[in-house]
Order: structure tokens, then sequence, then C-alpha cells
């Protein structure tokens, strides 16, 4: 009898403990609806070292960083503060996985689309392109973030072109490339890109498109040496060229190049333009950007 | 030969009996239920979540069975006084040793086995295909427990049950630090640092060579001639271990 008292005072008891640390969890988590997502993981140890304690478990540790790091890329507002500490995730991401492609990838999207960080996106792509060298969709955002947010058009050649070159990056880059090289006054790296990749693209429908852009290139090159020495002869004799051959009678040329066909660039006195009666599309880059 | 085989095949059963496969339901609730949590969250990198769960599952759950059923191999006996009965039969001691050793051995690799199966087939569910790649991972796991054993029992030779749990999983973590401290250690170009890294590095199991976990999810190339001088290294060291734990327990007296 007595052992059966005790028996049911313990389960009452016990049941009373149970109901007590509900309770408890539930204003717990009450308490913490109050604090940003972002500020529990505020404290996140260097990369370096949470590798070493990772204990060759980096990958699982990789893992839940990446999912933490999720959860605040998936917040209604992405605050300055959190797109910075999504940044050193990432980086810690990827310092305990350098070959956790989507965390470059998503990682240097968010930083420039979420928040405006585009010297840390960069940072996070370059990283990844250093220890994925043969995937081509690193240089290809480093690109875009050149164009867009930076306004280097140069620079976002070089990666689109380096992007161009890689397996399985598609066929539409070069042209991209090819575009902003001319944008950014450098017709001649246009020109070297699309003759590589024609060289060693086999006969087809691409082979063709980068046959038409490399002589839109030969052309936005040409008129652009032009166009310079018609500057020159300006500078010099402080009136325009009456033809394109007075460049060459006044030695600031040294011949006159001729467009893909073979023909002459037309030249209009008037206004000084210099067009090819073959190639009439120009490669010139369409789109808003950031900066620039 | 055949008394090795006899107290292998009995610590095999030893093992079964102490309800050690038991373990299994965990990983595999583990294992599923990771699969299915955090698949809807890891935005299209759910087979690397799973192949990385998965792996780090199988290795956890053999590091503890190494760790705390290793310690107790030699320690168990001397405290159900079993010993006395054992060593009073013409059997050399070391023979005995081995026996326990591979009788833990073989108990891993039934469990590993197995895990492997649950691990392959949740791959095959979660539509992600079989890896042959993740198998060579898989096989680095069981020589560093191979390794780990051995610690585990070198220390029970000497030693009581909880200091050789201690000093076991010492080796373990500081196995996995030595190349990451050696590397700091030199960054800080302080010579005595310099050199106590660099005799720990030389002097303790580097267990970070037994770690292509990455490089198997990651689908990147595990040279055949990595993995040959990985087993050898491991197998090297673990004889080393056992020749020390024989050496050890020969000389130990039960009086």
């Amino acid at each position: 009898m007595m052992l059966r008292v005790q028996h049911i005072l313990l389960a009452v008891v016990g049941l009373f403990l149970l109901l007590g640390s509900g309770l408890l969890q539930m204003r717990l988590e009450q308490s913490r609806e109050s604090i940003p997502k972002l500020q529990r993981f505020m404290f996140l140890p260097q990369a370096e070292v949470l590798k070493i304690l990772s204990l060759g478990y980096h990958s699982v540790v990789a893992d839940f960083l990446w999912l933490q790091t999720i959860q605040v890329m998936g917040e209604k507002k992405v605050t300055e503060e959190a797109g910075y500490w999504m940044y050193r995730a990432l980086d810690t991401v990827t310092t305990l996985d350098p070959q956790f492609v989507r965390a470059y990838e998503a990682g240097g999207l968010a930083l420039c689309t979420l928040v405006v960080l585009p010297d840390q996106s960069n940072a996070l792509l370059e990283k990844g392109m250093k220890h994925n060298p043969e995937v081509w969709q690193l240089p290809f955002y480093l690109g875009i973030n050149y164009y867009f947010e930076i306004g280097d058009d140069k620079k976002a050649g070089d990666y689109i072109a380096r992007a161009a070159r890689l397996p399985g990056a598609p066929d539409h880059l070069a042209g991209l490339a090819a575009r902003l090289y001319v944008s950014a006054k450098a017709p001649q790296n246009a020109v070297e890109l699309l003759a590589s990749l024609y060289e060693r693209t086999p006969e087809g429908e691409t082979r063709h498109v980068l046959e038409q852009r490399l002589k839109q290139a030969i052309v936005a090159r040409d008129t652009q040496i032009l166009s310079e020495a018609i500057g020159r002869y300006r500078d010099r004799f402080l009136s325009w060229p009456h033809q394109l051959e007075d460049l060459v009678i006044q030695g600031i040329l040294t011949a006159l190049p001729r467009d893909p066909s073979g023909e002459h660039y037309l030249y209009d006195p008037s206004s000084q333009m210099v067009t090819s009666n073959s190639i009439e599309e120009k490669l010139i880059m369409k789109g808003h950007r950031r900066r620039g | 030969m055949n008394r090795m085989f006899a107290i292998a095949s009995n610590t095999f059963k030893e093992n079964l009996r102490d309800k050690i496969l038991y373990n299994l339901v965990f990983f595999g609730l583990l294992l599923i239920g990771g699969s299915v949590l955090l698949g809807s969250l890891a935005i299209g990198e759910q087979g690397k979540i799973i192949k990385d769960l998965g792996l780090a599952s199988i290795n956890v759950f053999g590091i503890l069975i190494a760790i705390f059923v290793g310690i107790g191999l030699v320690s168990k006996e001397i405290e159900k006084r079993t010993i006395y009965t054992i060593i009073a039969k013409p059997i050399p001691r070391y023979q005995f040793l081995l026996g326990r050793y591979s009788g833990l051995v073989l108990t891993l690799v039934v469990n590993i086995a197995i895990m492997t199966i649950g691990f392959f087939a949740t791959l095959m569910l979660a539509g992600i295909g079989f890896d042959g790649g993740l198998l060579k991972a898989i096989a680095m796991i069981v020589l560093e427990l191979l390794l780990i054993v051995a610690v585990a029992v070198m220390f029970s030779t000497f030693t009581t049950p909880t200091l050789s749990a201690t000093f076991t999983l010492a080796i373990y973590v500081i196995g996995h630090m030595t190349e990451d401290l050696q590397v700091l250690a030199n960054k800080l170009e302080n010579p005595v640092i310099s050199w106590t890294f660099n005799a720990l590095y030389y002097g303790l199991p580097n267990l970070g060579y037994f770690n292509v976990k990455g490089e198997a999810v990651h689908g990147s190339p595990i040279s055949m001639n990595y993995l040959l001088l990985t087993t050898s290294y491991g197998i090297a060291y673990t004889a080393l271990l056992m020749i020390a734990a024989s050496l050890i327990f020969q000389r130990r007296d039960f009086k």
C-alpha cells in the first residue's frame, strides 16, 4: 500500500516536472523570438581555428554553417550588418570545405543582390576560383559583378572570357565577353578570344555564331583604330580628313585595314563616322548597371 | 592460431551480446531523419549533405565503438577475473591480445558494412544514386578504426578503463590536429613551440591522412598510390601499437 502511494506520488511529481519543463521551453522560445536569428550566431570562431577543432569533420561543420547562412539569406530584410556576417560565415564555410561550389555561387550572388557588398562578393568568388579553377560559373559571376557593380568592363570581359574558355560554359559567353571588351575600348582582346574559341570549335551552329562575332569584333577593332587615327589627324592639321586615304598619305597609318569581307571601310567626313558596309551589327553592351 | 580465432570469435559474440549493433538504429534514424529534414533546406545540396552526414556518422559511430569497447577488451577480463583462467592456459599472451583485437575489428567491420549498405540505400532512395568513390572514404575510415582500436587496446593493457578512454580520445583528437597545429606553430616562429609540435607531429599518428571524406563527397580524384601509402602507414602504425601492447601485457603481473 505504502509502495503504491510512493509510486503515485512519484508519477505526479514526474508529470509536474514534465509539464513545467514544457512550459519553460515555450517561455524560452518566446524570449528568443525577439532576438534576430543572426544574433544567435554572431559569435563565429575564426575559420582556421574551426577547421582544427572540427577534427576531420570539416564538411559536416561546413554544411551546418551553410544551413544557418541560408536561413539568414532567407530573412525578409537583410541588413548590411547581416551581409558582413554572411560573408564571414561563407568564408568560414569555404575554408572548411573549399570545394563547396554552391556556397561561392549563392554567396557571391547574395552579397550583390540581398545587400550591396561587391568587394566581399568578389573576394568570395576569387577564393572559389582559386580552389575550383574548372568551374565556369565563378568567373562568370565575377565578370557580372565587375560590369554591374564596379563598372569595370575590361575586368568584366577578362573574367567572362575566362569563363567562356572553361568546360561546360554556355556558347553565348564568348559573345558577351567580346561586347565587354569592345565596351572597354579593348576590341583586340575580343578578337583574340573569339579567334581562339573559333579555332577549337567544331563545325556547326556555334562555330557559325563565333565567326559572326569575330567579324563584328574585327570591325570594332578596325573602326577604333581608324577613329583614333582620325583624332590624331585632327590634332596635327586642325581639320578632319576628307577621306581615309589621307591618314596614309600623311603617315598617320601605314595602311588602311579592310573589313572581314575584304571591302574598304566607309567614311563620312561630315560626322567622322567609320562604318563597314558588310558588317552592320555592332558589338555593344545593353542593360543597366549600378555603377559606371 | 586456432586459439586466437576462438578468442576473436568469442569477442565478436560477446560484443553482439552487449547489443553493440543497436547503434545501427541510431545511425539509421540520424541518416534518414537528417536527409528528410535537411534536404528541403539545403537549396540543391541535399546530395552533399546526405553524403557528408552519412560518412561522418559512420566515422563517429565507428570511433565510439572502437574507443569504448576497445578499452574494455583487457580490463573487462581483469575486472571479471576471467583473465586468470585464460593466462593459466598454454596460450601466449600476445595471441590472447591479438584475438581480442581481431574480435573487435570483426565487430567493427560488420557494423560498418551494415551502415554502408544503409548509407547507399538512403542515397538511392533520395535519388542521388550509387557513388563508388565514397567506398574509398569508408575504407580509410576502417583503417583509422583499426589504429584507434590498437591505441585503446595498448592503453587498456596497463591502465584503468577511464584513463584508457581519456588517453585514446586524446590521441584521436591530437591525431586530427597535429598537421594544422604544426602549420600554426611554424607560423609563430618560436623554436620551442615549433620543435614541440614537430615532435608531436612525427611521434603521434597523423589521422588526417585517413580523412578523404571531403574529396570523396566532391568526387575529387583520390589516387590509388595515396590509398596504398595510407594503408601501409595505417597497418605499420597499428602493428607497432600491437607489438607495444603485447610487450606491456607480457610483462604485466596479475597477482
